[in-house]
């Protein structure tokens, strides 16, 4: 599924306006395949905001995104190499965790069987609610849920904001070694966090929007 | 293609159906309009005739409105509007699957029910088939046309009110042309002018609504 070539995320010169307030400006990063970006800042800094922009959900004011060397308007597969799990989920809550989890598969255009999907709902510890309805779940379930989808849908890029929400500690644990090995495939990861995520140094880089 | 597109219209008719009260709403509306106006009005077999063309289309006009919110309001209270601009497939025809999916929900009913409310207004069974494929030609219309409207004013607070304003005006030439074929088939005169009016319109809207959808629905995301 995944390209041998080295792919290069760029960002040059942004700068987010939300109304009359700038929320930040003159953000530069570049990562490569296996690498990770850790996003800090305060509350209302534009985390999300920056986030939402890498996805081209939004529109920077100024700058410019580049994806392998080529600048992310117009990119005709750019969005097909991202998972986004945003704070709103997109985990549907009249469905159960089975059906949520076949259906995101399914769109993303990815076929496993089902019992590789229960695989994964077993590793997000899981399977004994795999048919119940994702509403009647705790909020830390439905993040799982989330979580499970990025491991389905085997896309390059994972942009996470906030994925560490409402779990608890033994799952982060596992949740950390799902993106350790995700930049060991040399996947690319973006993440937004206010607790401590352990991503190997050398591969990890940190920007403070607050800063 | 194809099977993304059965993917979308099967979990949102799964979703809509594990929210029942919902689904009977604007069905409940349409069959309450219609039952009301012989009531209200007059309940003469000649006078009801006349009037039955417009108080039929103006009643689907009305439920199709006040059903068009459930389109997409969830999928922008739960993230999947985002996850359908990074699907393999086009947003375009998951959206039209989303239309089709809201059709079926709402649209379908209304059709299975119209002969019965024919019967109810005394329109003359010779204008039964017409009123049918009016109602068959019309409703995906109006889900096109409305998907749009929502697709706009899903991210505003109180889009509901702005949703009317904005989409009626776009919902009256089916209403005339609709109207009008069914008056003109109860005097008993051909009716495929308006009804060939009524299927380029569903082609157009077939054709250039997914568009616009998608389009409003990136700024709304924005």
């Amino acid at each position: 599924m995944r390209t041998e070539e080295v792919s290069v995320l760029r960002a040059h010169d942004l700068k987010c306006v939300k109304g009359s307030t700038e929320l930040f400006s003159n953000i530069h990063f570049q990562i490569e395949s296996g690498e990770a970006l850790v996003v800090e800042g305060s509350n209302g800094s534009g985390k999300t905001s920056l986030l939402r922009i890498l996805c081209g959900f939004n529109y920077p004011a100024e700058g410019e995104i580049s994806w392998c060397g080529k600048t992310i308007d117009g990119h005709e597969d750019y969005q097909q190499q991202i998972s986004y799990i945003g704070h709103a989920s997109g985990v549907k809550l009249d469905l159960t965790v089975l059906e949520n989890l076949v259906f995101a598969q399914r769109l993303v255009g990815s076929d496993r069987d089902e019992t590789e999907i229960k695989d994964i709902i077993r590793s997000v510890g899981l399977f004994k609610q795999r048919n119940v309805l994702t509403r009647k779940l705790s909020a830390g379930q439905k993040r799982r849920v989330a979580l499970a989808r990025l491991q389905l849908e085997e896309r390059k890029l994972w942009v996470l904001d906030e994925p560490l929400t409402a779990l608890d500690k033994e799952f982060v644990t596992d949740f950390e070694n799902v993106l350790k090995k995700h930049l060991e495939d040399d996947g690319m990861l973006v993440v937004t966090t206010h607790r401590e995520l352990l991503l190997p140094d050398s591969l990890t880089k940190k920007i403070n929007l607050s800063a | 293609m194809l099977s993304a597109l059965i993917t979308i219209i099967r979990r949102d008719l799964l979703v809509a159906f594990r929210r029942r009260s919902e689904l009977v709403n604007p069905i409940l509306f349409y069959v309450i309009v219609i039952t009301l106006f012989p009531l209200g009005v007059s309940p003469d077999h000649e006078f009801l005739s006349k009037l039955a063309p417009g108080v039929v289309w103006v009643a689907a006009l009305l439920a199709a409105l006040i059903s068009m919110e459930s389109i997409f309001r969830q999928d922008f209270d739960d993230g999947s509007v985002e996850q359908l601009f990074l699907s393999q497939h086009p947003p375009t025809l998951l959206i039209l699957g989303k239309v089709i999916a809201h059709w079926l929900i709402t649209g379908l009913p209304m059709l299975v029910i119209v002969p019965l409310m024919a019967l109810l207004l005394y329109i003359p069974e010779q204008a039964i088939p017409t009123l049918f494929l009016t109602v068959l030609i019309g409703t995906p219309i109006l889900s096109l046309i409305g998907a749009i409207g929502v697709a706009l004013t899903a991210g505003l607070r109180g889009g509901g009110v702005l949703l009317g304003l904005l989409v009626l005006p776009l919902y009256i030439p089916v209403l005339i042309f609709a109207s009008a074929a069914v008056s003109t088939a109860i005097e008993g005169l051909p009716s495929s002018g308006h009804l060939a009016m009524l299927g380029s319109g569903l082609i157009l809207a077939l054709i250039l609504a997914p568009l616009a959808i998608s389009a409003s629905l990136k700024i709304s995301m924005n």
